[in-house]
């Protein structure tokens, strides 16, 4: 009877051990996994797609990143790959067939060392529709980005300036190290006036499909020196969403209009033309609370 | 979760992003929305068929059914008896009247099985066939 007891014990025991030791592995991993940040806001132009591209360059620096383009137009895509012939030289080699396929490792390339891209073209239009009769729900990108999502730091997504799938399926992508949103504002009504749409979706996103969403911060970009109402924008923006404004403000500058035609590489006026993404990178990084990097 | 929120959505307004979200939630549970389409129309004519049972056909031969699922009465154990020559005891369950086209040998062995039976047995076995069809495909849930 006695020895009974004392086996009893000796099994309690090792269960426990058990399921420490495995929530000491699990929690490891959950460190091993890449901070998504979505850049968005449904009014066109805001930057979107140089702030996505410059982000995903900085954080290459220095941690490993996987750079999304989930907008037809493919401005992520020729931005980091030079390539402006997207319909051909990406042709079924895109984000649309990662996620009906629900795989995306066949689809990554690499840009250069910790920099890589799922590119997409103009055949994303068809993805709402392909979704559908593949019974698709919004979490298809992130069954599609499951296989790979522990090999990046950061997963960088540029969205189009709709409310679309296209936008929603990053918006509902989970991820244990936390899942973020960049609103870009360019200081104009009409974006003024998509900030709180951008944040419903935010919102919808969080409550059906991704609990650790979060609206990293209002990113002030494309800022005109000369325009007076940038004051009011500014102080109107702080008054409605308090804490959400980045400190840094992107103003507008030539050198960086000028870097999808530079390029990275080799560019003279890459410092002037990253000037204020420097200090924005620095500020994401803090709000998103990146333990460190992740090798 | 997302049944609270569309009932949520319900009392408020539903902004485009609810919207959006709401039309996959529709997707994802087309049966429980067409029924309760049907329970809430009303344009239905109702007629009485030959088994004096309540039914409703609208104008397009769509079947409206004011049936509840749980009224609907399994009747393979009075075919089972009925096949197998045993006494089958009499039921009378609510039923839609419809009518379609069926395959020729299809149809003369159900005449054949039915002939052996009473009137209103021709469609148990029709119905049976169609759920044991339907509940392998997983349309509708299986009755015990
Ligand atoms: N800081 C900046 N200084 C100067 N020009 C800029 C700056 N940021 C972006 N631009 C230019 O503004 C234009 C719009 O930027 P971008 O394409 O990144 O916006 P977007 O939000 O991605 O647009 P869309 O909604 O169409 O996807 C581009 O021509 C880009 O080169
Ligand atoms: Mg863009």
């Amino acid at each position: 009877m006695f020895t009974i007891f004392i086996n009893y014990i000796y099994v309690v025991m090792l269960s426990a051990i058990k399921s420490y030791i495995l929530l000491y592995i699990l929690k490891g991993v959950s460190i091993l996994t890449a901070t998504i940040i979505t850049f968005g806001i449904s009014k066109g132009g805001c930057s979107k797609s140089t702030s996505s591209g410059i982000t995903s360059y900085l954080l290459s620096q220095e941690e490993k990143v996987l750079a999304i383009d989930m907008d037809g137009q493919g401005n992520l895509t020729s931005f980091l790959t030079g390539e402006y012939d997207i319909c051909n030289v990406f042709e079924e080699k895109t984000v649309l067939e990662a996620i009906l396929e629900g795989d995306a490792r066949p689809y990554i390339i690499r840009i250069q060392d910790n920099l890589d891209l799922i590119p997409s073209n103009d055949f994303l239009a068809t993805l709402p529709r392909q979704m559908y009769s593949k019974r698709l729900k919004l979490d298809a990108l992130q069954k599609a980005l499951a296989p790979i999502i522990e090999d990046y730091d950061w997963i960088i997504i540029d969205t189009p300036p709709s409310l679309s799938e296209q936008t929603i399926l990053p918006l509902s992508t989970y991820s244990e190290a936390g899942s973020h949103v960049v609103i870009m504002f360019d200081g104009s009504m009409f974006a003024y006036y998509a900030i709180p749409k951008f944040i419903e979706m935010v919102e919808g996103a969080r409550d059906r499909y991704n609990a650790n969403l979060n609206t990293a911060g209002i990113l002030f970009s494309l800022i005109d020196a000369r325009a007076k109402e940038n004051e009011a924008m500014l102080e109107s923006i702080e008054e409605e969403y308090p804490h959400l404004k980045f400190n840094t403000v992107i103003k507008r500058k030539a050198s960086t209009r000028r870097l999808p035609i530079a390029g990275f590489n080799g560019n003279p006026e890459l410092k002037n033309a990253l000037e204020y993404y420097i200090p924005f990178v620095e500020e994401l990084k803090k709000r998103v609370q990146q333990k460190q990097p992740q090798r | 979760m997302s049944s609270k929120n569309s009932l949520k959505d319900k009392i408020r307004k539903p902004n485009a992003s609810q919207a959006f979200f709401n039309s996959y939630d529709a997707n994802d549970n087309t049966k429980d929305h067409k029924t309760e389409h049907n329970i809430n129309n009303d344009k239905g004519v109702s007629i009485k068929d030959n088994s004096s049972n309540n039914t409703t056909i609208d104008n397009e031969n769509t079947i409206k059914v004011y049936v509840k699922n749980d009224d609907v009465v399994n009747d393979n154990e009075y075919l089972r008896r009925l096949a197998t020559g045993k006494k089958a005891v009499k039921k009378k369950p609510k039923k839609v009247f419809t009518s379609f086209y069926m395959d020729p040998d299809l149809a003369s062995e159900v005449d054949k099985i039915a002939a052996r039976g009473e009137k209103g047995d021709k469609s148990k076995l029709i119905n049976q066939g169609i759920r044991t069809l339907l509940e392998g495909y997983g349309v509708i849930e299986k009755k015990s």
